[in-house]
C-alpha cells in the first residue's frame, strides 16, 4: 500500500474512531441536538435541559415523560392562561459545563423565547445554570438545587427548587428509626456528592431523635463493602441508613448476606431511585426499606399520577414515579404562576411563584411534592414536609409503584 | 480485619483480570489497550444478556461471549492501533488516545443497548456461600478469585516456557527485527487484542456477578488496571497480578481505617512509593542496554 493511500485510509479509519466516541458519548451526536417546536409568542415556551443521552439518561428520560406529559395535560385542558405550553428539549449528557453550554446557545439565538427553564435532571447541573439563568433573565424551576444553593434567594434569584431542603427526607427517616425503636443507628456513606450531602442532616436528625450513631463511609470505587458493614456490626448498630446510589445499594444488600447479619437497612433518597430486587435475590432483600414519595405507593391516590397514566399509559416503568413528578410538578408550578400573573414575564412571574396563592400551593395535580410555597428570601421548596416522604419495605416496581416487600 | 482483607483480595481480583488482559495486548506489541476495562463490562454485558435474559446455556454464551471479545478486540487493533503505524513517523504513545476513543465509544453503545443502571449478572454455579471466619463468601466471589490467580500465572508460564510465546517477545523488543526474521508482527499484533479482548469478555462474566454490569465501570477497572501494571512492572502476568491484589489490599485498607475517600489516595501513596524504590515495578526485569 503507497504512503499516500495508507495515509488516507488511517484518516478515514481515524475518522470513523472518532465518529463511533463521539456516538458512544452522547447519543444523539451532540448535546446540544434537540427538537424544537415552541415558536409562536402566544404560547408558554419552556427549554428542558436534561440528560437523556448520557449516564442519567435513564432519570432524564423519566422527569421528560413528566415535563412532557405535563404540558400535554395543560394543552388538552385548554392551556394556560388560554396559551399553549410547548416544550424544547436538548440533552446536557449529564455534564454540568454542557449544560451551561446549551443554554448559552439557546438563550443568544432567542433571547426573549423561553418563559421558563428545566434546568438539568440533577442539583449538579443545575448549580451550575444557575448564574447563566440570572443573567438571561429566565426563570428556571429545577427538581432540586444541589446542596442548598437556592436556601437564600438572593444567590438564587430566579431558580426556585421543587424539593425542600435536604434535611425532611433524613428527618423523616430519623423519625422513622425511633418509632421503630431502634437504639442505635449505623450510617454507611458512598463518596460520592449526592450522598455526601445527606450525611450531616441525617447525623444531626439522628441526634435530635435521641438515636446514637455511627459514620462509616466507602469509596466510589468499591465493589464490595462488607469490612464497612462488618464495622456497623461490631459496633452494635442496629439499623443500617444506607446512602447509596445504583449498584453501590446492591454491594450494600450483599455485604449484609455476608455477614448473616439480618439488620434492618433503611436506604436514602437515592438508594431508592431504583428496583433492588433486580440487585439482589429476594432473600437478600428482604428487611430492607425505601425512601418513597408518596406518588411511588399505590394504596395513595395520586391525581397527577391518575392524570399522567391516561395520557400516556405504560410509561411509568421501574422507576419510582417520583423521577416522573421531578418533571411534571415544575410544569403545575409554572401554569399555576402563569395563571396567577397573566402574563409569560420574567418579574411577573417571580412575583407569583414568591406569592402563590391557595390554587397554586396545593393544586392536587402536582406528583412528588404536594404542596408548594416560596418566599422572596427562600427559593427552597417551604411547602415541603417530612408527610412527603413514605418509609416501606423494598420491593419490585411496577408502573412507577413499588409492590410492598417484607 | 478478615473481612477488609477480603474485600480487598475481591477488589484487586478483579483489577487483576483486567491487568493481565493489559499485558497481553502489551507483552507482544509494546501497546496498552486502554479499552480493555471496557471490553471486560461488554463481557458483564453480555453475560447478563445470554444467561439472564435469554436464559442460554453457560458453555454456550460464554463460547458466543469470546467471540465478540475477539471482535471487540481486533476492531480495537484495526481502528485505532494500525492506522498509527502507516504514517512515515510511527507514534506508539498516540495509541494511548485512540484507544481511550474506543473505550469511550464501546461504553456509549453499552449504554444505548442496555442503559446506565446497574444490572444484577447471574452466576451459573451454586448458589451456597462458604462461611469463613464469620464471612459467607460466596462461589462467585471463589470462582473470581481463583481465576484471577490461575489466569495470568497460565499466561506467564506460556510466554515464558514456549517458542510462540517467545516470539512474541522478540516482537515487542523490537518489531523490526522481529519481521526481517521472518515474524508476522501485523497478525502478532491482530491476535494479541483479539486473544485479549476474548480474555476480556470471559473475565467480564467472572466479574459480573460481583460488579454488576454498568457502563461506566470501564473506566475506573481500566484505571484500577493500570495502576495494578505500573506497580508490578510492565509486561509482567506475575507482576500484575501481585500488584493488584496489594492494590485492593490498599484502597480496602485506607478507606476502613481513614475513610471512603482515601481509598484511591492510599492507592497512589503505595504507587509513589513502590516506583521511587523499584522504578521498575515489583515484577518487572531490569534492561540491560549495551553503550
Amino acid at each position: 500500500m503507497s504512503y499516500r493511500k495508507r495515509t488516507t485510509v488511517a484518516g478515514i479509519a481515524a475518522c470513523a474512531t472518532v465518529l463511533i466516541s463521539a456516538c458512544g458519548s452522547s447519543g444523539s451526536g451532540s448535546g446540544t441536538s434537540g427538537s424544537s417546536t415552541a415558536t409562536s409568542a402566544s404560547s408558554v415556551n419552556v427549554l428542558a435541559i436534561l440528560d437523556t443521552t448520557g449516564p442519567t439518561k435513564a432519570f432524564g428520560t423519566q422527569q421528560l415523560a413528566g415535563i412532557e406529559g405535563a404540558a400535554k395535560y395543560f394543552n388538552t385542558h385548554g392551556g394556560v392562561d388560554g396559551r399553549k405550553i410547548n416544550v424544547t428539549v436538548v440533552s446536557d449528557n449529564g455534564d454540568p459545563a454542557t449544560a451551561v453550554n446549551d443554554l448559552i446557545q439557546q438563550m443568544s439565538t432567542n433571547p426573549d423565547k423561553y418563559a421558563m427553564v428545566y434546568p438539568g435532571s440533577e442539583g449538579t447541573e443545575t448549580t451550575a445554570l444557575i448564574p447563566v439563568l440570572a443573567k438571561y433573565h429566565v426563570i428556571g424551576i429545577a427538581l432540586d438545587d444541589g446542596s442548598g444553593a437556592c436556601v437564600k434567594a438572593s444567590a438564587c434569584p430566579n431558580v426556585f427548587s421543587n424539593a425542600g431542603p435536604a434535611s425532611i427526607p433524613e428527618a423523616e427517616a430519623a423519625n422513622w428509626m425511633k418509632q421503630k425503636g431502634f437504639t442505635k443507628a449505623g450510617v454507611l456513606e458512598e463518596e460520592i456528592d449526592f450522598t455526601e450531602s445527606e450525611t450531616g442532616p441525617i447525623l444531626s436528625s439522628l441526634s435530635s431523635v435521641g438515636i446514637p450513631d455511627k459514620l462509616v463511609t466507602f469509596s466510589a470505587t468499591a465493589v464490595d463493602v462488607t469490612a464497612e458493614m462488618s464495622e456497623l456490626k461490631s459496633d452494635g448498630a442496629n439499623v443500617v441508613f444506607a446512602e447509596a446510589l445504583g449498584a453501590s445499594a446492591g454491594y450494600v444488600l450483599k455485604a449484609r448476606a455476608s455477614l448473616n447479619w439480618n439488620v434492618p437497612v433503611l436506604f436514602d433518597i437515592a438508594g431508592s431511585a431504583l428496583d433492588l430486587t433486580t440487585l439482589a435475590p429476594a432473600a437478600d432483600v428482604t428487611n430492607s426499606y425505601q425512601t418513597l414519595c408518596p406518588c411511588a405507593v399505590s394504596s395513595i391516590d395520586t391525581p397527577g399520577i391518575d392524570a399522567f397514566n391516561q395520557l400516556e399509559p405504560g410509561t411509568l416503568g421501574p422507576f419510582p414515579a417520583n423521577l416522573v413528578g421531578d418533571g411534571w410538578d415544575p410544569i403545575v408550578l409554572l401554569a399555576n404562576a402563569v395563571e396567577q400573573a397573566k402574563s409569560t414575564n420574567y418579574q411577573a412571574l417571580i412575583a407569583a411563584i414568591q406569592n402563590l396563592d391557595s390554587a397554586g400551593q396545593n393544586d392536587s395535580l402536582y406528583i412528588e411534592t404536594r404542596h408548594h410555597r416560596y418566599s422572596a428570601t427562600d427559593h427552597e421548596n417551604l411547602g415541603q414536609s417530612t408527610s412527603d416522604f413514605v418509609i416501606m419495605p423494598a420491593g419490585p416496581i411496577k408502573g412507577g409503584q413499588v409492590q410492598e416487600g417484607t | 480485619m478478615g473481612a477488609t482483607i477480603w474485600d480487598g483480595i475481591l477488589l484487586g481480583a478483579v483489577y487483576a483480570l483486567v491487568a493481565t488482559g493489559f499485558t497481553l495486548t502489551s507483552v507482544p506489541t509494546g501497546i496498552f489497550n486502554f479499552a480493555q476495562g471496557a471490553i471486560v463490562v461488554g463481557g458483564s454485558f453480555l453475560a447478563y444478556q445470554w444467561f439472564a435474559v435469554m436464559r442460554w446455556p453457560f458453555v454456550v454464551g460464554l463460547l458466543l461471549s469470546a467471540v465478540v471479545g475477539a471482535i471487540g478486540g481486533v476492531l480495537c487493533e484495526l481502528l485505532a492501533v494500525r492506522p498509527l503505524f502507516w504514517g512515515r513517523g510511527t507514534f506508539p504513545s498516540a495509541t494511548i488516545v485512540t484507544l481511550v476513543g474506543m473505550s469511550t465509544a464501546y461504553t456509549g453503545l453499552f449504554g444505548i443497548k442496555w442503559g446506565y443502571q446497574p444490572l444484577s449478572v447471574p452466576f451459573p454455579g451454586s448458589a451456597k456461600a462458604l462461611t469463613v471466619a464469620g464471612l459467607a463468601i460466596s462461589s462467585a466471589q471463589i470462582v473470581l478469585v481463583a481465576v484471577a490467580v490461575v489466569a495470568p500465572t497460565v499466561c506467564h508460564f506460556w510466554f515464558v516456557k514456549t517458542r510462540r510465546g517467545q516470539a512474541c517477545l522478540a516482537a515487542a523488543e523490537d518489531r523490526r527485527a522481529a519481521t526481517l526474521r521472518g515474524i508476522n508482527v501485523d497478525l502478532m499484533s491482530l491476535s494479541a487484542f483479539a486473544i485479549a479482548g476474548v480474555f476480556g469478555a470471559v473475565a467480564g462474566a467472572v466479574t459480573g456477578p460481583t460488579t454488576y454490569a454498568i457502563p461506566t465501570l470501564g473506566a475506573t477497572l481500566a484505571l484500577g488496571g493500570f495502576v495494578a501494571l505500573a506497580l508490578g512492572g510492565q509486561s509482567s502476568f506475575l507482576g500484575g497480578l501481585v500488584s493488584a491484589i496489594l492494590v485492593g489490599l490498599a484502597s480496602s485498607f485506607a478507606t476502613r481505617y481513614l475513610g471512603g475517600n482515601w481509598g484511591d489516595i492510599g492507592v497512589l501513596a503505595l504507587l509513589i512509593i513502590t516506583l521511587a524504590v523499584r522504578p521498575r515495578g515489583l515484577g518487572g526485569a531490569a534492561e540491560v542496554r549495551s553503550v
